[in-house]
């Protein structure tokens, strides 16, 4: 068989009996076919060096390659010919717009990466106008702390960070107090009051002091505060008494408006946890008491706190879990009353740190106020907070402070027959008017006028109004009714002679 | 309740739609108490009525 080209060999040398028609074998080699032989063969390893005669399978353990290499089938299965013109377009094409793909590949997205595990960033910048959303999760979802962390306390419904090895709120959330710095004193302008079991008395606004007892309790608005604070409201036991009744009681409170607590949910299953917070100061070292109730005060939670040191201002928190059950008003009636007790008979002690179905002003062995003369105590900077944390007590303005405490209670104090009103004759007895108020009462308030009241008509005759009452409340006026005798038809103006007019929706 | 107060006297205020309100002496002090549900003075008041211990009297 004629070896044509090197592809032809035999790996048997017996088997290759010629190289291009010359005659290998035995006895058949001339001596002038050894030169055409070996020019045969030379000729074979040109075809195969330029490419002629392609080799079949050959093997080569390491090849350097000084030219280029073209490659008519796979290179490991893959067609190069293709597979290259798609490397030639990897950088024009590359897909660096699907998440998926993206994702796929452990990359992240410029717009919408979603990273499943920590970032570290050095520095970091968000622009745009939208908003940073921060981890958010329940108190028990905390993760260890360490200072610096930023995260959103679903409990709480407030921002929190760990700071100084502790969790804290951020900025503060919104106290349920109103006037927790004392700042506002509309009925008594700082003067003294005392305490009574015939009404409640205000020595500042909002903040009721209430005595039933046979000691003299005075209450008042004086400058004795601590750092950052103007004003604190100072309770004096200026006559003792010991052996009161059991249904004694010495209790300062502020009654919060259902409105106002209704987002603590008390009365149901995700009660709110809240804290009180303030700055108090008392004349006697020891342990004090007080309680939280709703408005019925058929719910009570009493609290313990210790003053450790005598006439020097101390910041006291109380973290209380919110009441699962009683009724508790979220509307314009009272919700949650806050209490401090100086002095109360066994009828409104109860046991601390637990909701408790009864009228409880404080734990049983609580200081009494009332039971040591010229035993004093002082409180400023109250705040009520949702959460567990108490926060920096916030200082709203003053005209701020006073709108709310409006709210509750007005005071117009006039001069020599001031306009305080204007109106019609209803009937030839009776005359109606609207007295402008600057906020809209809680509740329809009632009134009292001390000094003289008159009405004037318009054709100049002045007429004295006895029995004045309001009758309703409408943004911002009181409309009020009062006893005139001999009004005549038209209009009138309502003046007040030196005297005060008090308007008072308090709770 | 949380705090009683010392009512003495007490009376109705009307006009020509009939009572509209109550007059009352709370703590020594004149009142005009508006017939309201939310308000403190009329809630006490119909409470020392409801207790006996209160009349409030008709309107002159």
């Amino acid at each position: 068989m004629t070896k044509a080209n090197i592809t032809e060999y035999d790996k048997t040398a017996a088997n290759n009996t010629d190289v291009q028609d010359v005659p290998l074998g035995e006895n058949l080699m001339f001596p002038a076919n050894v030169n055409n032989a070996f020019r045969e063969i030379m000729a074979d390893l040109a075809d195969m060096n330029d490419g002629t005669v392609t080799l079949t399978s050959p093997a080569v353990g390491s090849i350097g390659v000084t030219g280029n290499i073209t490659v008519g089938g796979t290179v490991d299965g893959r067609d190069v010919a293709t597979d290259g013109t798609k490397l030639d377009g990897v950088e024009a094409s590359a897909d660096v717009t699907d998440t998926a793909n993206v994702t796929a590949a452990g990359a992240a997205m410029l717009t919408g990466a979603t990273f499943t595990g920590s970032i570290t960033a050095p520095d970091a910048t968000f622009n745009g106008t939208t908003a940073v959303k921060l981890p958010a999760g329940t108190g028990a979802q905390r993760p260890t702390g360490v200072n610096g962390m930023l995260r959103y306390n679903s409990d709480d419904a407030q921002f929190e960070g760990y700071a100084g090895g502790a969790w804290g709120a951020i900025a503060g959330g919104e106290t349920l107090i109103i006037n927790g710095a004392m700042v506002i004193d509309q009925r008594n302008s700082g003067s003294a009051v005392t305490g009574s079991a015939s009404a409640a008395k205000y020595a500042a606004d909002r903040f009721s002091l209430y005595a039933n007892t046979t000691a003299t309790i005075t209450a008042q608005q004086v400058s004795d505060a601590p750092n950052g604070f103007q004003k604190s409201d100072k309770i004096t036991c200026t006559s003792a008494a010991t052996g009161d009744g059991t249904g004694s009681r010495v209790q300062f409170s502020q009654a919060i408006e259902g409105h106002n607590m209704s987002h603590l949910q008390f009365g149901s299953a995700t009660a709110k946890t809240i804290t009180l917070s303030f700055y108090v100061k008392a004349s006697n070292a020891g342990t004090y008491g007080g309680s939280f109730t709703n408005g019925s005060v058929n719910r009570a939670y009493p609290y313990s706190y210790t003053i450790s040191s005598a006439n020097t201002w101390e910041y006291k928190t109380v973290t209380i879990a919110g009441d699962t059950s009683g009724t508790w008003a979220t509307d314009n009636t009272a919700g949650i009353i806050v209490f401090w007790g100086l002095g109360v008979g066994s009828d409104f002690e109860g046991t601390a740190n637990q909701w408790n179905g009864a009228f409880d002003i404080a734990p049983s062995s609580s200081f009494s106020l009332k039971d040591n003369l010229n035993a004093t105590w002082q409180v400023t900077g109250v705040r009520v907070e949702v959460g567990s944390v108490a926060t920096e007590f916030q200082h709203r303005s003053f005209g701020e402070e006073l709108a709310l405490c409006q709210r509750y209670y007005q005071s117009i104090n006039t001069g020599t027959n001031q306009a305080i009103a204007f109106g019609t004759r209803q009937t030839t007895n009776t005359v109606r008017f609207s007295i402008p108020t600057p906020v809209t009462f809680r509740a329809n308030p009632s009134i009292t006028i001390s000094g003289a009241v008159e009405c004037q008509e318009s054709d100049g005759t002045t007429t004295s109004i006895t029995s004045i009452s309001a009758i309703q409340s409408s943004g911002n006026y009181v409309v009020a009714t009062g006893t005139a005798s001999g009004v005549q038809a038209g209009s009138i103006t309502v003046s007040a002679n030196s005297g005060t007019t008090e308007i008072d929706a308090e709770l | 309740m949380m705090n009683e107060m010392n009512i003495t006297s007490a009376k109705y205020l009307e006009d020509d739609t009939g009572n509209i309100a109550i007059i009352a002496t709370i703590d020594g002090s004149e009142w005009g108490v508006p017939m309201s549900e939310g308000n403190r003075h009329y809630a006490e008041i119909m409470r020392q009525v409801e207790a006996g211990t209160l009349t409030i009297q008709e309107a002159e």
